[in-house]
């Protein structure tokens, strides 16, 4: 008990004292997870969108795949993404391995599926007479669609946070295409997480310690933040009092 | 006369099932046109095929624009549809505010913030929903969603607003309500309307004309009390709920009279029909008398003798159930009833005019009118 | 929503520390394939940066066991290896994946086991006997069982010793060196490390050492280059330089005094100091 208090008194130490070491590494596991996220929605959304509304030759079979892909162990993508990107691989001379690109890819393999497969399920659920409705009060196709998703924006959340926190917990993956490295004395791959197995494996408790309560802060807060847009709490109230005072303000200045 | 659109061998087909086939259909510009008809009779495909929110398999739509369905493009498409709108059996509201459902239409068609508020405020007061305005639209009742849902399809001033069976969910007040509200805001803002249902009573206050859809056929259009009174063809009539059809045979014809043989009873019915024919005859329960007395007939060609099998009363009439060589329900009033003291056993005298009685080929189906 | 997501992407990309910063100097990279007790022991984390003061090259240090090192150079994944499995790499040297190869540095493997040492390993004069005593007494054993340089030792003994381990009493983690370590602390049982790793995790290890200093257990780290005949993309001046580096009297000398100020004695002893 008394090492898990010193390393929350060393963890805090660290933050408040902006630790160049541990923000950077911090930053850094933000900004990939924060891209993959980013790109596994961009794909992952019409995906999702396309199963659920369209029928099509092979669409039970993608269905599965993305079903499967879901429960993907991220070692395993780890593995196959490594394979793909080493030198003698068929993408080795993009010089992608031990990068922090390999680790977005890795992350956006491992998110994508997941985002898909619940805004599907998501889409299954609702009225798809909406759409209906949508298209005769002078929507497009793709309007009607979007309407949809807006309607689902819950589940959509939620298919967010699934993604983004698989991801940033993830260290198998990590490790193997990013490497864990320092370049030029500076952490260059290194993961909250496969930082924090670093210092147990040199006997950092304290370090190991601060590092996983910072990695389970951050997600707490950004879930946090996401779920508040989801309920419809926390920010959307603030936000709807700044918007109409702000209009209010341009309106008296006009 | 201005015609709106025209339906032209309009046609469509699900899995080589035939849904709907009709010749010919012309909306007037300004009306309330009444679609009725069974379920599952076509009335909701021709919605969708008029608002091109699906394509025919054969035939062509001419809109008022002179376009026709066959041979607009994209854009044309989008253009004609932002011009339409179409209001469902259920309310599809949207997880949003009042205001922001009503607003839906107007965002898509990129209408300026401004002038989009003064619309949205506008048709809110019509539809006295100012007070829910910033409700969750979920969260209201039937009456007070299906209002809501007018109020997103006619803001968006639409030429023609297409409603599919929008009273069907909602209770008798709320109908009676809403009713109300749909034909005040359609008149006003003379907005051309199609009105389909399977329950013809709740259109015939508001309708201009009605067509009767059955079976994806166009049977008959015209008047209400045109269609309601001379249904065109048995089915027609059977669809209107006909207490007295009775089939029989020409026996004589002279000067625009027949003389029908029904079962061993010879009626007097207006009739152009040859010799021999085989008939439906129609006759409105409301038109048959009864008296105690045959003196008091009048100038009624058909004074048949009857005896009472069954009374039943309902609210202010009375359903008498007679047999005079055919079965034959009348409506009287409660007070008739009592004052004749008609009771089951009674012989009575059963007094038709012969125009009352509306009398119709019996093969096949005649080609639809209108 | 994506709004917020892109706008973090953006903010923490701003902050410049996604990639690698720009340098005056041109850097080449050079992939280093080397074991999880050299990178664990810190002397890395000395010795990379030194070796970039003075050479154009951002080394990258892929840390996994001895085998997957080896094997990596087998495969051309890397440039240079720096690894501890003698046998291993005179094989490679032979099948001519591997030249260049040097004596670096050394330190020792020792047993470990729990301080009441049930098997009587404390009286064994050799690391065949101690290893003889573990197996007749039935003790539990904890082995890293992943081909590293450590589990390569430590098969060498038991062969030396002719016994095949087998029974309930053997485990293998196939985990690294720590990780192993905390296993057999836990299970009060015996094992074998090099002592660098023992010595960084020594207060947090219910283990004491209960055998030393034989022969065989002497722990070698030699550097090898990938041989650019069979892989010509490998940076074969890069790694010449690392491994002139790691044989050059600044980092020999460094090795001297690694690890006295922490453990009151250096990690390794060096094997090519100048005359």
């Amino acid at each position: 008990m008394g090492e898990i208090w010193q390393g929350f008194v060393e963890a805090l130490r660290l933050i408040v004292t902006f630790n160049p070491y541990v923000m950077k590494i911090a930053l850094f596991t933000l900004y990939v997870c924060a891209i993959a996220t980013f790109f596994g929605m961009l794909m992952g959304i019409p995906l999702g969108s396309v199963l659920a509304l369209y029928r099509f030759r092979g669409r039970k079979f993608l269905v599965t795949l993305v079903n499967a892909g879901m429960g993907l162990p991220p070692v395993v993508v780890g593995l196959f993404v490594y394979l793909f990107l080493k030198r003698r691989g068929p993408l080795g001379f993009l010089g992608w391995l031990y990068t922090p690109k390999a680790i977005v890819i890795a992350e956006i393999v491992l998110a994508m599926p997941l985002i898909a497969g619940i805004t599907m399920a998501a889409l299954q659920n609702e009225n798809p007479k909406i759409r209906l409705q949508a298209r005769s009060l002078g929507a497009g196709e793709a309007g009607s669609i979007l309407t949809l998703l807006r309607e689902t924006r819950i589940s959509l959340i939620a298919a967010v946070i699934a993604g983004f926190g698989g991801i940033i917990s993830e260290v198998g993956a990590a490790m193997m295409v990013g490497g864990n490295l320092m370049l030029n004395g500076e952490p260059y791959t290194r993961t909250l997480t496969t930082a924090t197995v670093q210092e147990v494996g040199m006997g950092n408790s304290e370090l190991a310690i601060a590092l996983g309560i910072i990695l389970l802060g951050i997600t707490f807060l950004l879930v946090w933040v996401l779920t508040s847009i989801q309920q419809g709490s926390l920010l959307s109230e603030p936000v709807r009092v700044a918007k109409s005072l702000f209009s209010r303000f341009r309106k008296e200045a006009a | 006369m201005d015609f709106l659109i025209s339906v032209e061998g309009l046609r469509q087909e699900y899995d080589g099932r035939q849904v709907l086939n009709i010749e010919k259909l012309e909306l007037i510009e300004g009306e309330i046109l009444a679609v009725v008809g069974p379920n599952g009779s076509g009335k909701s495909t021709l919605l969708r095929l008029i608002n091109l929110l699906e394509k025919p398999t054969h035939g062509d739509i001419v809109y008022w624009s002179g376009k026709r369905l066959s041979e607009i493009d994209r854009n044309e498409r989008r253009e004609l549809a932002r011009q339409m709108a179409m209001i469902f059996q259920e309310p599809l509201l949207f997880k949003r505010s009042v205001r922001a459902n009503v607003t839906y239409g107007l965002k898509v068609r990129k209408t300026g913030k401004d002038e989009r508020e003064k619309m949205v405020e506008d048709i809110l007061a019509k539809l006295n929903l100012t007070e829910l305005a910033d409700r969750n639209a979920l969260t209201l009742s039937g009456g007070e969603a299906q209002k809501v849902t007018l109020g997103r399809a006619m803001v968006l001033q639409p030429r023609l607003l297409l409603m599919d069976e929008p009273l069907a969910s909602l209770d008798v007040p709320s109908r009676k309500d809403l009713r109300g509200y749909i034909s005040d805001l359609v008149r006003e803002m003379g907005v051309t309307a199609i009105y389909v249902s399977h329950d013809y009573h709740e259109v015939l206050e508001i309708a201009d004309r009605l067509a009767v859809l059955i079976g994806g056929n166009l049977l008959q259009v015209g008047k209400p009390s045109e269609v309601f009174g001379r249904p065109a063809s048995e089915e027609v009539a059977s669809f209107f709920g006909a207490e007295n059809l009775l089939e029989g045979e020409v026996v004589k014809c002279r000067e625009g009279m027949a003389r029908l043989r029904v079962k061993d009873v010879e009626l007097e019915a207006l009739c152009e029909l040859p010799i021999g024919s085989r008939v439906k005859a129609l006759i409105h329960p409301e038109e048959v008398a009864l008296l105690s007395d045959p003196g008091d007939a009048g100038s009624a060609r058909n004074r048949l003798r009857a005896r009472v099998k069954e009374v039943h009363v309902i609210g202010a009439l009375a359903k008498v159930t007679l047999d005079c060589g055919f079965p034959l329900v009348a409506y009287i009033t409660r007070a008739s009833r009592e004052e004749m003291r008609i009771d089951a056993g009674l012989e009575v005298t059963a007094v038709i005019k012969a125009t009352a009685i509306h009398v119709m080929p019996y093969v096949g189906r005649p080609e639809a009118s209108g | 929503m994506i709004g917020l997501v892109a706008v973090l992407a953006i903010v923490t990309m701003a902050t410049g520390c996604g990639e690698k910063k720009t340098e005056p100097v041109e850097r080449t990279e050079l992939i280093l394939a080397t074991t999880t007790s050299t990178q664990d022991s810190g002397l890395l984390d000395e010795w990379v940066p030194m070796f970039e003061e003075n050479n154009p090259y951002s080394v990258k240090v892929i840390a996994v066991g001895s085998g997957q090192a080896m094997e990596m150079g087998r495969n051309g994944e890397c440039d240079v290896m720096l690894v501890h499995s003698p046998s291993e790499e005179e094989k490679m040297v032979a099948e001519g994946y591997a030249i260049d190869r040097n004596a670096v540095m050394h330190n020792n493997f020792i047993v470990l086991g729990p301080a009441s040492d049930p098997a009587g390993v404390k009286s064994a004069t050799s690391a065949e006997e101690a290893f003889k005593k573990i197996a007749a007494s039935q003790q539990p054993f904890i082995s890293r069982g992943d081909d590293s340089g450590t589990h390569t030792r430590e098969l060498k003994v038991w062969k030396e010793a002719g016994i095949e381990p087998q029974g309930t009493w053997y485990v293998e983690t196939g985990k690294g060196m720590a990780d192993t370590l905390r296993v057999a602390s836990e299970r009060k049982a015996y094992t074998l490390t090099d002592d660098a790793t023992y010595l960084n995790l020594k207060e947090d290890l219910e283990l004491e050492v209960l055998f030393e200093g034989d022969k065989i257990l002497y722990n070698n780290y030699h550097v090898m280059d990938v041989n650019p005949e069979k892989y010509p993309d490998v940076d074969y001046e890069g790694a010449q330089a690392f491994n002139d580096f790691c044989i050059s009297p600044e980092a020999q000398e460094f090795l001297l005094t690694f690890g006295e100020d922490r453990f009151g004695r250096p990690l390794f002893i060096p094997d090519a100091l100048p005359e």
